[in-house]
């Protein structure tokens, strides 16, 4: 079989030999694999009984009686499917009435293949010093929900000005100045404290760990890329496969070991319509632990940006680059090292074609997502990130000249 | 006569406007999302159907020429992998008797070659050929983009406005 054919029919050698070809970590290397498996034999469409099996699932985890009550879908996210119930039920001695809940369930395919037990485990290690949803229960490998799923509580919040318009995926939110007054101090603190985060106590059982000093992180980060890209993509590209070949050649050892959200940005968290206090960070599933230029890169990615009337750019719809880039340091104490900066520019544009230019459109052709209509629209987003990459390319290439 | 794209188009985007959308109810938010994406798509859509053959040719064209701006900074000789798919491919951007399809097949099997031919570079000990191919792929991916920017700009993504271009003059060069 040729490449393109391994792609829709993946066979065990073909597997395997990704596997060798692109170590990384434990877990995600479990997760593509699964999603490899997944695509060569596909579960039986249709027939599950969702709400029996919602119901089946939280008998065996609530201890006495509960009701489980208004099952629907929820929108937003391009991600994984949402749904959204009430539940009458006691959690440690109290009684609660009408909690809402959120279930997040892989699709068939997901733009981004990740692992719920990663994402349960770092909500869960966060919760005592950021705004999260509360974490609840997980099925890990979709033995009962057909999928991997996780439960949480429902967080109250908006994702852009009641009036605010925006692109799907929440990129593009336009805030005025007060809202960019009241939110972008915020978003620095919680984002300092991620990249300062260190719990010794916490499960963090489904991450590897990185050596300080060397490249361990980057590395794996690059190979889960390219893996995906190599199992995904519909076309080559040129700019991407000479991209490929200079994060390898230009990667610098870790200064510092961060948790790293991964897709930090306005549209990923929640705020108060009325007070403008963030009420939740959320989608973690890309978080690891490494270089937390990774996520300074993504917040100043230009796809992200908003410009005003006046013609200012705002960074993440928040910030003036420079501006951010001194309070982030101050906020923080962790130096913002620019050669960093430079190459996480470049990874991040990267990354996002892989997303958009590859795994969107895989998905969509495929048709193994409830999001597959607007998946092939996120899909026109990888021009303007080709168009990032070229630039953040001969900008580091410049600057090592 | 056959009715015109542009006219099945709006016909289909404004059944989806006027009865179908309002049809379906504020209260299921996802079947609203996506019946608005399907909307924007039919019009990006109706931009792009008039520029369709002339863009597959076009791309075909420039990697063509790509291709052959690469073999002749790496010396490759005629029979060369790289040069041979770029002869296959030339002649298609010729003929008006092809399919969208055979030229999207023509376009996949070259960007193959070239994307092959820049792995093969750049595991070679060879610092000046590479510097001399990251030169061209830089140069050559701006032109390139920008005609596939030009192309989904309906889509409302691009961040650039400053070099995105009206799909006509993309495709002009």
């Amino acid at each position: 079989m040729n490449h393109k054919e391994l792609q829709r029919n993946p066979t065990s050698e073909w597997i395997n030999a990704l596997r060798l070809r692109y170590p990384m970590e434990r877990t995600m290397d479990d997760t593509l694999t699964r999603k490899l498996r997944r695509r060569a034999a596909p579960s039986p469409a249709g027939g599950e009984d969702f709400p029996a099996q919602v119901q089946n699932f939280l008998a065996k985890r609530i201890d006495g009686p509960f009701t489980m009550k208004n099952l629907r879908p929820l929108t937003g996210g391009a991600s994984k499917e949402q749904f959204v119930f009430d539940l009458d039920w006691t959690c440690n001695g109290e009684q609660r009435t009408a909690e809402r809940m959120v279930i997040r369930r892989e699709p068939e395919e997901s733009v981004v293949e990740t692992s719920r037990l990663r994402e349960y485990q770092l909500i869960a290690a966060v919760k005592d010093i950021l705004p999260v949803p509360p974490v609840y229960w997980l099925d890990e490998t979709g033995a009962e929900l057909t999928r991997p799923t996780m439960i949480c509580g429902f967080v109250t919040g908006v994702q852009k000005p009641p009036a605010g318009t925006s692109n799907v995926t929440g990129v593009g939110i336009q805030f005025d100045e007060a809202h960019r007054a009241a939110i972008g101090p915020q978003f620095i603190e919680y984002l300092a404290k991620i990249h300062n985060f260190s719990n010794p106590t916490a499960d963090l059982s489904a991450f590897d760990m990185p050596r300080l000093g060397t490249t361990d992180d980057v590395d794996w980060q690059i190979n889960w890329w390219s893996r995906v890209w190599r199992e995904d993509s519909l076309e080559a590209v040129p700019l991407f496969t000479f991209a490929e070949r200079w994060l390898r050649a230009n990667r610098k050892p870790l200064d510092k070991i961060s948790l790293v959200h991964g897709d930090f940005r306005t549209g990923n968290y929640l705020f108060d319509a009325t007070t403008k206090k963030i009420t939740a960070i959320l989608d973690w599933e890309l978080g690891y632990f490494g270089d937390r230029h990774m996520d300074l890169a993504w917040i100043l990615m230009e796809i992200f940006s908003t410009t005003d009337a006046q013609g200012n750019k705002f960074s993440s719809s928040l910030f003036d680059e420079a501006d951010f880039l001194a309070e982030y340091s101050r906020v923080s104490g962790l130096t913002v090292d620019p050669e960093r900066l430079r190459y996480y520019k470049v990874f991040v544009a990267w990354k996002g074609v892989v997303h958009t230019q590859a795994t969107a459109l895989r998905v969509a052709s495929g048709a193994k997502s409830h999001q597959d209509v607007l998946l092939s629209w996120f899909s026109g987003l990888s021009y303007p990130l080709l168009e990032s990459l070229r630039r953040t390319l001969a900008v580091a290439i410049d600057a090592k000249a | 006569m056959q009715p015109g794209f542009d006219l099945r188009i709006k016909a289909m985007n404004r059944a989806m406007k006027e009865v179908v959308l309002p049809a379906i109810g504020v209260g299921n938010s996802t079947a609203v999302e996506q019946a608005s994406i399907i909307m924007a798509t039919l019009e990006m859509m109706r931009d792009q159907i008039d520029h369709a053959h002339w863009f597959e040719v076009e791309d075909l064209l420039s990697l063509c020429d790509f291709a052959q701006i690469l073999a002749d900074a790496a010396g490759l000789p005629p029979d060369s992998a790289l040069c041979q798919a770029a002869a296959d491919a030339k002649p298609l951007t010729a003929r008006h008797d092809l399919t969208l399809s055979t030229l999207k097949t023509a376009n996949g099997k070259l960007r193959d070659a070239i994307c092959t031919f820049i792995d093969e570079v750049f595991d070679r000990d060879d610092a000046a050929l590479q510097t001399a191919v990251q030169e061209i792929i830089l140069t050559r991916s701006e032109k390139d983009i920008g005609r596939e920017r030009a192309y989904v700009a309906k889509a409302n993504w691009d961040v650039f406005p400053e070099s995105l271009k009206p799909l006509h003059e993309a495709l002009a060069g």
